[in-house]
């Protein structure tokens, strides 16, 4: 299967992990809300002494807003904590199955160590895809724009 | 030759379908099944969800609430069937969440308006096109009256594509 060659043989690293915000747990909300908006990205990562402890995302912030709740807490206490992670060496193909299975849109990029490399998301994948069967992808007109409205001549 | 735009079968080797005139000379260089399929297959056989609506004037605290019960990243906002733009958990985020005294107002002040769409006869190269191109996680489906009849997410093409061509689940 050429799709399961090439997902089994690419790594997490050819997705170029996207920069994020990186805060600590005691700091408020509205900070990682303030540099998620600033970064134009969903989510941002939570660290204490360089490792990712957790993650805070817009979904994250959904909850709290249809609750009313303040957003002067400390992240640390609405961050989903210990994430599913993924290192730059693991297969596209565990990416998908944890997207797939986890229920996943994004996931965090960690080093050997635990530090944060960035994240990887469901438009990253799809990039990856589009990048990879541009024939296929590009050549696709909208059926409404093939289909002639009038009969020439007619 | 099947026609990828309309299913006419044309005479093998055809440059351009005699019954809508699209192009298919590419046709027969794709090589792998998977482009065949996107190319090939109409965005209806994902089956798209059911959008769920709500209207332009419901308090945007109402809609937030809506999406965290139904488990949900965005709605369509419609007036009398018209689709008037989406509401996502990006505008939460960008718009909503600056000021608390946000959550009163109408959802219609937050949404994006004049949203990309297909249709459910487009093929699920153009939906993927229009995803990446767009930046979007969603595309509502629309019929020919501009009516949405669904939504489809690119995690439902991601799925799709995984599972069926590169047994992601065996």
């Amino acid at each position: 299967m050429f799709l399961r060659e090439l997902l089994t043989n690419t790594r997490v690293g050819r997705l170029d992990p996207k920069e994020v915000p990186v805060l600590q747990g005691e700091q408020p909300i509205a900070e990682a809300v303030r540099q998620m908006r600033a970064h134009s990205h969903g989510s941002a990562m939570v660290c204490r002494d360089g490792k990712l402890i957790g993650i805070f995302t817009e979904r994250d912030l959904l909850k709290l807003l249809a609750v009313g709740k303040s957003l002067d807490q400390p992240l640390s206490t609405v961050m989903t904590s210990r994430p599913r992670t993924v290192t730059v060496d693991d297969k596209m193909m565990t990416v998908i199955q944890l997207m797939d299975e986890g229920g996943y849109r994004r996931l965090p990029v960690v080093d050997a160590s635990g530090s944060p490399v960035g994240i990887v998301d469901v438009k990253s994948v799809v990039h990856f895809l589009v990048e990879h069967f541009p024939k296929a992808v590009y050549n696709s007109a909208p059926r409404a724009l093939l289909r002639a409205r009038d009969r020439e001549g007619a | 030759m099947k026609c990828p735009d309309c299913g006419h079968e044309n005479v093998p080797g055809a440059d351009e379908c005699q019954d809508c005139g699209g192009s298919l000379w590419w046709l027969e260089s794709q090589g792998n099944e998977v482009e065949q399929s996107i190319t090939g297959h109409p965005i209806h056989v994902l089956c798209p969800r059911e959008p769920v609506c709500v209207k332009p004037d419901t308090p945007v605290r109402d809609v937030i609430a809506e999406m965290v019960a139904r488990h949900i990243g965005c709605v369509l906002v419609e007036e009398n069937a018209n689709l008037l733009g989406v509401f996502s958990e990006r505008d939460a985020l960008n718009k909503v969440s600056l000021d608390a005294k946000n959550l009163s107002r109408p959802v219609v002040d937050f949404m994006t308006a004049s949203p990309a769409t297909a249709t459910k006869t487009d093929s699920i190269g153009f939906v993927l096109q229009a995803l990446d191109l767009g930046g979007y996680r969603h595309l509502p489906i629309v019929n020919s009256a501009n009516i949405a009849v669904g939504i489809i997410s690119s995690r439902d093409i991601l799925r799709f594509l995984a599972v069926k061509f590169a047994g992601s689940r065996s």
